[in-house]
């Protein structure tokens, strides 16, 4: 396993140089101007020559590879001016994560037991009310949910707060003013997970070693609990490890939504602006977070059946 | 491993987290300022919550990009609604003890710094202080974007040099007298309106010490004004909250002069980053929020609303005309004419953006011409002004007699335009629709097409640079007293053109004249060079003017404005309003 594990780290690293090397290239075919538009020539001439776009495009990269590999990231050149990209990243996490793991501990639980009564519960009026809830959240995006709720629950009725409160300090008030987001950016993860359980469940439940089970003296409450379930988690990781590790990219148009100061919206907005080095950054990030999140799928696939082991040489 | 143990596993996990969460949040971002004498007090006066739709990411005076951001900071002079209640505009001395003034006919100005001025831990500011944050604003290392405003309406002896790295700083301008007292000498002479609009209001103290001790290590770089930490405040307001594209809190300085002087009624300004534009308005009419831009729908409902407050925009939107194209209709000035008699402006104003009014000109009702106090009006106000928007209005019969001209001599085959607008913003989709309808149907279908191109706006702005392009919409930022000086991007030798093939002697010499030579102290005649100046760009059909981004505030009635009539360069002067009951 150990031996697996460090050839996917290496394999990550190479994927990684390749994706900030191709990602230098794209973001500077992009169209845009770093001094803003209407301003000075003088200005824009000066801000050319500090960030070396005087330079070739070849010359350009060796000194972002150098800087990179020195692990000098660089700063924000317009949406945050000066500040080092690193450090706008790190900023913004905790409170994106703070969210969203309140949501993951909604989305998960509910989303399981959705899909577990669903799939017990299969086609009767209980299953038919899950299957509309789930295709009902799938369909709707986050953000009308979050301008609905919004609306409802802020504006007519006045029981929560319209913003995420910002203090530092967690406290009730500060839980209540998460609940909107909370329940914005859970409805699609719930309406997720409850359709892979339910499929897994009901599959489970209809093969041989469930009958095995039952015929070795176990009842349907044990057989459930301690096979079909526990076998229906497995293609779970696939979506649920992804979701944990996709919430630290956050979600714009709710941030938005909210007043949330996270990282949801630093993508587009450092793009919108030319912030180059702000961007690349970015794209790091989000792209470490995906490779750190497949090898975790793949880790978990031996932890959570013993059956499947990575990196073992075949016997046969 | 039993379930129990796991989820409790996982329970404290997940706790743990989000503790860290919290934690890290608060070691980031929300810190309570030590060095101020006003934290954390219960408020009891007015405080006024507003929202922002640009996110302060900055607070450092020499990279911001919204100077009304500056609260926390004062200037030489402060420009103020009168508090006489006479709806005039007027500047006053802030950190200056009396306002600058002039010798050599406009060229060396004399600032004089109160006594006893303080940052908010007591560090002595003073004419060092200023001449300081100069030096460092042009500093050629640090490369800072605001460093323009030692060059840019008022030009500072050898500033560009400087900036350049050509020259020292004793070459420069900014003569440091004494402690109370700096020279600054310009290139060419200021109107002291000019004067006060640019250095003396738009150049903020840094606080050397703090400044220092952000820079890097081959002085490149500062982290100074990132964070709460490292934000010193001397203005009215004192910053004590922060987070970066959160919120800001502000809280009365009551050792500033204008406060002393009864210029400022609020106790604290609390500000909140909302870019949701519905989120805004909802807050606004739930009595969370103290003012609101209205959008185009909300205007519509409430636009005769007691609360609603119109404003004036300095800037003119429409579409650059590329004469210089290689398409050869654009060639035609009868058809760049018949563009602009044919453009359905006051169409696109009233069923696109509803909030917008139209213009058949380029010079908005937003620019003022002469002073304010001691004399002058708005351009549009002026007889050569009215003269040029009644020949310049929307005209489809004269449009069409132009456009079969252009078409004959074009030699009567079908001709195709594109037209360039802003991809991903649904009135930009609308207003192109329009145009490209109305265009099509004056001059026939079989004898024009509108081709539609959607790009990013930086995107074609940069076709607007290169030449490769017909038509496109966008803007050139104008300045409300001095629009003679932002018309410097039509002239022929300015180094960020967009390219129109617009270029003209007399217009170059009218801005020239009018900027820095014999027009700068005469401001009938520089009425009569902007009118002209206007006419000459208007003829050549370098730019088809469609409407000017005027906004419509909202404020609540618990709110006592210092001015009821929108004022030039500060609007209603928000700092000044005063909160005369509970929301």
């Amino acid at each position: 396993m150990t031996k697996y594990i460090i050839k996917r780290l290496i394999a990550m690293m190479i994927t990684l140089f390749i994706i900030i090397s191709l990602s230098f290239f794209a973001i500077r075919l992009i169209p845009g101007d770093i001094a803003g538009e209407g301003s000075s020539p003088i200005i824009r001439e000066a801000l050319i020559q500090r960030y070396h776009l005087d330079k070739s495009l070849g010359e350009q990269y060796a000194i972002f590879i150098k800087n990179f590999l020195s692990f000098d990231f660089g700063e924000s050149i317009t949406l945050y001016p000066r500040r080092p990209v690193f450090a706008i990243i790190i900023d913004k996490i905790p409170l994106t994560l703070q969210l969203n793991l309140f949501s993951l501990a909604l989305t998960i639980p509910v989303g399981l037991a959705c899909g577990i009564i669903a799939a017990l519960r299969k086609n009767t009026i209980v299953d038919h009310a899950i299957s509309t809830m789930v295709v009902f959240n799938v369909s709707v995006p986050s953000f009308i949910f979050a301008s609905i709720l919004q609306y409802i629950f802020a504006y007519k009725l006045g029981w929560f707060p319209f913003l995420l409160e910002l203090d530092s300090n967690f406290s009730l008030s500060k839980f209540v003013s998460m609940i909107l987001p909370i329940l914005a950016l859970s409805f699609g993860g719930i309406a997720t997970i409850t359709r892979y359980m339910r499929a897994e469940l009901f599959e489970a439940l209809n093969s041989e070693y469930m009958l095995l089970s039952k015929s070795k003296g176990l009842s349907q409450t044990q057989s459930t609990l301690r096979h079909a379930i526990r076998n229906s988690f497995i293609p779970l990781c696939n979506i649920i490890i992804p979701m944990f590790m996709g919430l630290l990219g956050g979600s714009m148009v709710v941030e938005n939504i909210f007043g949330i100061p996270g990282i949801g919206s630093l993508a587009a907005g450092s793009i919108q602006t030319s912030d180059y080095y702000l961007t690349i950054a970015v794209l790091f990030f989000y792209s470490l977070i995906g490779l750190i999140s497949m090898l975790l799928v793949d880790i978990s696939y031996g932890i959570v059946d013993p059956r499947i082991r990575m990196g073992g040489k075949s016997n046969e | 491993m039993s379930m129990k143990r796991k989820l409790l596993i996982l329970l404290l996990g997940s706790t743990m987290m989000v503790t860290a969460c919290s934690q890290g949040t608060a070691n980031n971002d929300v810190k309570t300022e030590n060095n101020t004498s006003t934290e954390s007090e219960e408020f009891t006066g007015p405080k006024d919550y507003r929202s922002w739709t640009t996110s302060m990411s900055t607070f450092n005076p020499h990279m911001y990009t919204n100077s009304k951001a500056f609260s926390n900071l004062g200037t030489f002079v402060a420009a103020m609604a009168s508090s006489d209640g006479s709806n005039q505009l007027t500047f006053v001395p802030h950190h200056a003890s009396e306002l600058p003034t002039s010798s050599d006919g406009g060229t060396t100005w004399t600032i004089k710094i109160r006594d006893g001025l303080t940052w908010n831990d007591g560090t002595p500011l003073n004419a060092a202080t200023y001449e300081y944050s100069m030096k460092m604003l042009l500093d050629p290392k640090l490369v800072n974007k605001n460093a323009v405003y030692m060059f840019d309406t008022v030009v500072v002896k050898g500033a560009k040099d400087y900036y350049a790295g050509n020259i020292s700083w004793e070459d420069v301008g900014v003569k440091l007298i004494n402690d109370n007292e700096l020279q600054i000498v310009l290139e060419y002479p200021a109107t002291d309106l000019d004067f006060f609009t640019s250095l003396g209001s738009l150049i903020w103290p840094v606080k050397e010490d703090l400044y220092e001790a952000t820079m890097n290590e081959d002085r490149t770089s500062t982290t100074y004004a990132t964070t709460l930490d490292t934000t010193p405040s001397a203005g009215m307001f004192t910053l004590t909250e922060w987070i970066t594209e959160g919120h800001d809190v502000h809280v009365v300085n009551e050792n500033d002069p204008l406060v002393k002087e009864g210029y400022v009624h609020l106790d604290s300004i609390n500000r909140r980053y909302i870019s949701s534009s519905a989120t805004r308005s909802e807050m606004f009419f739930k009595n969370e929020l103290d003012q609101h831009s209205l959008s185009g729908d909300e205007y519509t409902q409430y636009k005769n609303d007691p609360r609603a407050n119109p404003t004036l925009s300095p800037h003119v939107w429409g579409y650059f005309v590329n004469g210089a194209s290689e398409n050869k209709i654009m060639q035609s000035q009868d058809f760049r004419n018949a563009l602009h008699y044919a453009t359905p402006r006051e169409t696109i104003c009233e069923d696109v953006y509803v909030l917008y009014p139209s213009t058949p000109y380029m010079i908005s009702t937003g620019i003022y011409v002469g002073d304010p106090i001691s004399g002058g009006e708005y351009y549009r106000d002026t007889a050569p002004a009215k003269a040029i928007e009644e020949k310049w209005a929307t005209n489809p019969d004269k449009a069409l007699e132009l456009f079969n001209k252009a078409y004959e001599e074009n030699g009567g085959t079908p001709v195709t335009v594109e037209y360039i607008y802003f991809e991903g913003q649904e009135d930009q989709k609308r207003q192109a629709e329009v145009l490209q309808e109305s265009l099509e149907n004056l001059f026939g279908k079989d004898r024009f097409t509108l081709a539609l191109r959607a790009v990013p706006p930086a995107a074609a702005y940069d076709l607007y640079r290169s030449g490769d392009y017909d038509l496109g919409l966008g803007v050139r930022l104008a300045n409300v007293f001095n629009p003679w000086a932002t018309l410097n991007v039509w002239t022929s030798d300015y180094a960020d053109k967009y390219i129109t093939g617009f270029e003209n002697e007399e217009f170059d010499e009218l801005q020239f004249e009018s900027v820095y030579g014999s027009l700068v102290n005469d401001i009938k005649g520089k009425g009569e060079a902007l009118a002209r100046m206007e006419e000459l760009l208007l003829e050549y059909g370098a730019f088809v003017p469609v409407m000017q981004n005027d906004n419509t505030v909202m404020y609540h009635e618990r709110m006592e404005l210092s001015t009821t009539e929108y004022l030039p360069f500060i609007g209603y002067s928000t700092n000044q309003l005063d909160i005369i009951s509970a929301p």
